[in-house]
């Protein structure tokens, strides 16, 4: 038996074990809760008193939140009671915000920085237990568990102590879609990811900053089953997504190539042309040395404007010649010249 | 142009999905592409027309300042709201346009300017919105879009019914332009065929003939200025219904046109051999090299379908994806101006008039995958991901050649004559290309908390791609082994050894397909430990075992430890911090691991044995590697109206295991820092700066030319003489700044960001001795140091952006808006060094499409009015 075959019977053996480990916890799944309920808390005693109550003092959160989704979807056409709810659907009940001390937020369920400051025992005291991400997500999944969220759990952004509302103003629309807290997706990952806002400036880059695409063609910040939250099962199968003449199979084929996109390019940026991640030829020459013509060490002399140009320098290097790099469909193409 | 038989196998699959089944065309963050429809002027989408709210968030207690995310970065003070106005039909609606006119020194040709944007001078129609609505039924209709008519508009309409079904179209057009000073010298840029003006014979012109030249160096200084450039359109339809409260399905179907041309290559044999210092750039021993222009007309057809289901522990996606792609054309043929002559001048003389690519081929892609959560005790979940795909094409394969035989120096007549005749299909040994690769993919994850403090984390991944391509390039009426690269050039150049399995069967050739394959598997066990109520330490170990077949290294093991920290315990800072440390090693590498695709390996192959590589070269992606990374966040709220974040990335990879290929310790350091100020609603300053530097190594031996050898490299052969071993390195430095602010000064609200970007990489190279810059084997150029010199010239990238708009109230439904925008960019890059003047340098010719500076003034005046 090869490997691939020792790897395969491998997994069948590991995920039996799976499977007969977490039986018994699958089977008591009638003691588990619907999503994180059990981390949402309440103000000790408070009662729900319905959206015209909050309307009264609240009028300007109201006009900019009445042109949100989730007021269309909670007032014109609700799904189930609480959505009916509106306001105390995720603010739960209100009656003791509204009549002991309006002041006081930790009486309501609050979704922002200040209502979790640090150094204060939330829950304890029969207020909201606002403290932080864990309920303001779980308040979240009441609604929005499962689909694009099925990874969210264990998620990097979820293990890494990210709320919904790190990335979301559901109270007024700022953006197009998604109630995004900035006006479009990629500002909105900048937000954290300044690193990548700068290389999307390098000179070859993909057309985020153009409008054109967004940090979530590619990734899906709600949690997918790869680290680096991609949206399909492989780095090339989401690269396909947009090069699908890439994808092939060719009759002979390029092996970095077909593995990994990520051996040649950079997806967030590069100085280098088509988001390569070494110039040509020498991001050619860390792996080829065959003995021909493919280890000489070019030089600047061998620049257009140089003593000795060479096509291996000159414009698109050695893709001059092996221009079908990512892979030839041509009978005598084996070197990826045709 | 070929038949275009599209195979819609699973559209009776997807429809029926479709029948049975929440998102939009676009934005489902889950699966497919499209998440935004935007423009340059418009990047996220959107409304054109709105300004800040003054009374801010809020009117309670007299009002207060912007609140935070629970990390601690500001919210934004919301926007103003639509007026919505009320019809007797019981629909009520609210709209925005804004329209004007954009000049300036706008039609710059510069290919960076225009590359993802269309900057026309003109009328433009910047961006409008309609929104209506019926609050008795819930239903509402959208339409939205921008700058109609132009390369970068799009538009989009969604109706259907608040929290039930959904019916959504767009339109997307994307320009990417490559070049606008290319000169290429053929006729029929963007078509498959590519022939020379009028005046120049294909096969015939050379630097050994100088009239023929002379006529050649004509044509391209008469070559006019062409834009190379891609635009894609893409329309898209979808629709989402809900199926009781838990279950949902999708069904969407985008159309993707792509057509244009690019830069593309076209060589049939080196140019630079041969040459000696004293003719450094050749003569009469001259190649044939050709940058052409691939011409992209590609439709994609993608269906994209789900049911996505909710229950109290039980989550459920299922997804059914086709991709159909098409190419309109198969192949690239086009006229080679040069005559290749190897040997005295005006003798030995080959003329291929003719070559011909093999353009990407139609292909298909299916995908069923399944998702499935499980809510357990403990605050538990398992998760299950099982995937089966194909990618497949069967093209039809083109003959081997489209010249009819050799006609070359160097190939003994009857040998000729025996390989002669591969311009037809009957010597393939399939007519179809009969390509599939199969891809499987099972995911398992559990996570339990069995402790308060401590959560568990586990996970299984398998993924196998499993390549079933089989191509072997035998003639089945002959048994000839081989083909005639580079359309003939290759054995006309170097002889029959040089493509086709001799009668002596003692050369050795590529000629069966590698069916490149992997399988990997993922382990990874993690717990995260609640240190206090706000601060949390991670653990995570993984390992992933990789086995390639067909690869260097069969077996690869890279374990990798990883810790993670985050708190929210200090009263104005979030701290997020992870250092992860990743040792990759594999099992013995086999430098020669393709010579079972090689006539080597073949029972009567009677020739040495071969050397394929230096032995001691390791390739990257398989090669021994240490890794660390470490990561910071940290975000400050200064103060109640003022932020700050500082984030950095240090990674750290160590090749110092190779001793050829990339080497010693490959660096990326990344400093970001950034500053936020909302004093109030209309009123915003920001600004941030980023550095970033990187550096790589990497070595190799230039082989020993004929009679130059020195010594040998142990353990191989006198092929790879230390004495020419040298390494190159590359420094990248990036510098960005960002800043800017909106203001409202009563009788005009002023926005205006200004961002700069500043890069250079510097490729250096050392060797020991001057033959390392070589040029090798069969050449008789040797570089002095003075002429190699260290490195290349700085490729330098600097681009600054000031964009303003002056927005000035006319009354409560209109405003003015005055617009400037200031680009400016700078790029040198040495592989286009001296192509400027002409794009012919010996028998090498180009189309001169060099990356261009500009600096570039654009005003508009726009016109807004809220409906």
């Amino acid at each position: 038996m090869n490997i691939r075959g020792r790897v395969r019977a491998g997994v069948a053996r590991a995920l039996t074990c799976v499977l007969v480990g977490i039986a018994p916890l699958m089977l008591a799944a009638g003691t588990a809760g619907a999503a994180d309920t059990g981390a949402i808390g309440f103000a000790a005693g408070a009662e729900y008193i319905g959206e015209e109550r909050c309307l009264a003092c609240h009028k300007n959160e109201n006009d900019n939140y009445s042109h949100t989704t989730h007021a269309k979807a909670f007032r014109l056409n609700p799904r189930n009671d609480l959505e009916r709810k509106g306001c105390e659907a995720c603010h739960g009940p209100g009656s003791r915000h509204a009549n002991e001390n309006y002041a006081d937020k930790s009486l309501i369920v609050s979704f922002t920085r200040e209502a979790s400051k640090p150094g204060e025992i939330r829950g304890e005291r029969g207020d909201a237990g606002n403290n932080g991400p864990v309920q303001i997500n779980a308040v979240c999944l009441q609604c929005h568990d499962g689909n694009q969220r099925i990874f969210w759990r264990a998620s990097a952004h979820q293990s890494n102590g990210l709320a919904c509302t790190d990335c979301h103003n559901p109270m007024a629309k700022f953006s197009a879609d998604g109630l995004q807290k900035t006006n479009s997706i990629s500002e909105t990952c900048y937000s954290c990811h300044q690193q990548q806002r700068m290389e999307f400036r390098k000179r070859s880059h993909m057309p985020l900053p153009e409008g054109k695409m967004s940090c979530a063609d590619c990734h899906n910040p709600h949690g997918s089953q790869t680290k680096p939250l991609l949206k399909a099962d492989t780095l090339n199968q989401l690269c396909y997504s947009c090069h699908q003449e890439k994808r092939g199979p060719f009759l002979w084929e390029h092996a970095p190539v077909r593995e990994s996109c990520a051996n040649c390019h950079t997806p967030h940026g590069s100085n280098q042309e088509k988001l390569l991640t070494t110039p040509r030829p020498f991001l050619c020459q860390q792996c080829h040395t065959h003995t021909t013509h493919q280890n000489n060490l070019l030089t600047q002399a061998n620049t257009a404007g140089g003593a000795v140009p060479d096509e291996r320098v000159i414009a698109r290097s050695c893709s001059t010649c092996h221009a079908q790099i990512h892979g030839s469909n041509h009978p005598s193409g084996v070197r990826m010249h045709r | 142009m070929k038949n275009r038989q599209t195979k819609f196998a699973l559209l009776p699959l997807v429809a029926m999905l479709a029948v049975m089944g929440s998102g939009r065309a676009y934005a489902d963050s889950a699966v497919g592409v499209d998440t935004v429809l935007g423009n340059v002027l418009l990047p996220g989408g959107g409304d054109a027309v709105r300004g800040t709210d003054p009374q801010g968030f809020s009117l309670v207690m007299g009002g207060k300042g912007p609140s935070h995310t629970p990390s601690g970065q500001l919210y934004l003070y919301p926007m103003l709201t639509p007026a919505v106005n009320a019809t007797d039909s019981g629909w009520t609606w609210s709209g925005s346009i804004e329209a004007g006119y954009l000049g300036g020194r706008v039609d710059t040709r510069a290919a960076g300017f225009r590359e993802y944007a269309d900057w026309r001078n003109g009328a433009l129609l910047t961006g409008f919105e309609l929104s209506a609505e019926r609050p008795d039924n819930a239903l509402y209709v959208d339409v939205q879009g921008s700058a109609p008519g132009r390369d970068d508009q799009f538009f989009r309409v969604e109706a259907g019914r608040y929290n039930g079904v959904k019916f959504s179209a767009f339109y997307s057009q994307t320009p990417h332009v490559f070049a606008t000073n290319a000169r290429p010298i053929w006729n029929g840029v963007g078509t498959g065929s590519l022939t020379l003006p009028a005046g120049l014979v294909a096969g015939t012109h050379t630097q050994a003939d100088a009239a023929s030249y002379a006529a050649l160096q004509a044509a391209v200084a008469n070559a006019g200025e062409t834009t190379l450039n891609i635009d894609r359109k893409k329309v898209g339809l979808r629709v989402d219904a809900p199926m009781g409260e838990r279950l949902n399905g999708f069904f969407s179907y985008t159309n993707e046109r792509r057509e244009g041309e690019r830069p593309f290559g076209g060589g049939f044999i080196f140019d630079f051999i041969r040459r000696s210092a004293s003719n450094p750039v050749g003569f009469n021993v001259l190649g044939a090299v050709n940058e052409t222009v691939e011409p992209i007309d590609y439709t994609t057809h993608e269906f994209l379908s789900g049911l996505r289901y909710v229950g109290d522990k039980d989550r459920l996606n299922l997804t059914v994806a086709a991709s159909l792609f098409r190419n309109d054309n198969a192949s690239l043929t086009w006229e080679n101006p040069f005559s290749i002559n190897f040997g005295a001048v005006n003798a030995n003389a080959s003329t291929w008039e003719t070559g011909r690519f093999a353009l990407n081929p139609d292909n298909d892609a299916y995908n069923v995958k399944v998702d499935y959560a499980r809510m357990l005790p403990m605050q538990g979940q398992f998760t299950a991901v099982l995937s089966t795909g194909r990618m497949s094409q069967d093209e039809r394969l083109l003959p081997p050649t489209i010249n009819d035989g050799v006609n070359a120096f160097g190939v003994p007549a009857s040998y000729a004559a025996l390989i002669n005749g591969y311009d037809t299909t009957r010597v393939l040994s399939r007519q179809r290309a009969d390509a599939r690769i199969d891809t499987r993919l099972a995911d398992f994850g559990l996570s339990l908390s069995p402790l308060q403090d401590l959560t568990v984390r586990a996970k299984l991944r398998y993924y196998d791609e499993d390549n079933r391509t089989r191509y072997a390039a035998i003639d089945p009426n002959t048994g000839i082994i081989g083909y005639p690269g580079l359309d003939y050039g290759l054995p006309g150049v170097f002889g029959a050894n040089f493509g086709f399995y001799n009668a002596a069967r003692s050369n050795n050739i590529h000629y069966i397909s590698i069916p490149t394959s992997y399988t990997k598997l993922t382990g990874t066990l993690g717990a995260d430990y609640q240190l206090t109520r706000l601060s949390q330490l991670g653990a995570t170990f993984e390992r992933e075992e990789t086995e390639r077949p067909y690869r260097e290294v069969k077996d690869t093991v890279e374990d990798r430890l990883k810790f993670a920290f985050n708190t929210r315990a200090f009263d104005r800072s979030t701290v997020r911090a992870s250092y992860e440390y990743a040792d990759r090693r594999g099992s013995e590498y086999r430098y020669d691991i393709y010579e079972q695709f090689y006539t080597s390996s073949r029972d009567d192959y009677t020739g040495p044995t071969p050397i394929h590589t230096l032995a001691e070269l390791r390739k990257f992606d398989l090669a021994d590697r240490r890794q660390q990374v470490l990561n910071l966040r940290w975000n400050y709220m200064l103060r109640e109206d003022m932020d700050a974040m500082l984030s950095m990335q240090h990674k750290l990879s160590d090749y110092s295991a190779s001793d050829y290929g990339r080497i010693g310790e490959e660096r990326l350091d990344s400093l970001n820092l950034e500053w936020t100020y909302v004093p109030a609603p209309g009123s915003s300053f920001f600004t941030w700066y980023s550095v970033q530097a990187a550096t790589q190594k990497q070595g190799n031996i230039n082989q020993g030319v004929a009679g130059t050898r020195v010594s040998s490299h142990a353990g191989v052969d006198a092929m790879y003489p230390l004495e020419n071993a040298w390494t190159a390195g590359m420094r990248d430095l990036n510098h960005a700044l960002g800043l800017g602010f909106t203001y409202d000064f009563g009788w005009a609200r002023v926005e205006s960001r200004y961002s700069y970007m500043w890069s250079v990489s510097r490729q250096s190279y050392d060797y020991v001795t001057a033959e390392a810059a070589t040029v090798g084997s069969g050449t008789n150029e040797t570089q002095s140091a003075a002429m190699a010199g260290t490195e290349f010239a700085d490729m330098r990238y600097r681009q600054q952006v000031l964009e303003t708009s002056v927005l000035r109230p006319l009354d409560k439904h209109s405003a003015l808006r005055f617009f400037h925008r200031w680009e400016k960019r700078n790029v040198a890059d040495w592989h286009y060094t001296g192509l400027d003047g002409s794009p012919l340098i010996g028998q090498k010719l180009y189309l001169g499409a060099t990356p261009e500076d500009y600096n570039v003034n654009v005003f508009g005046v726009f016109w807004q009015y809220s409906l």
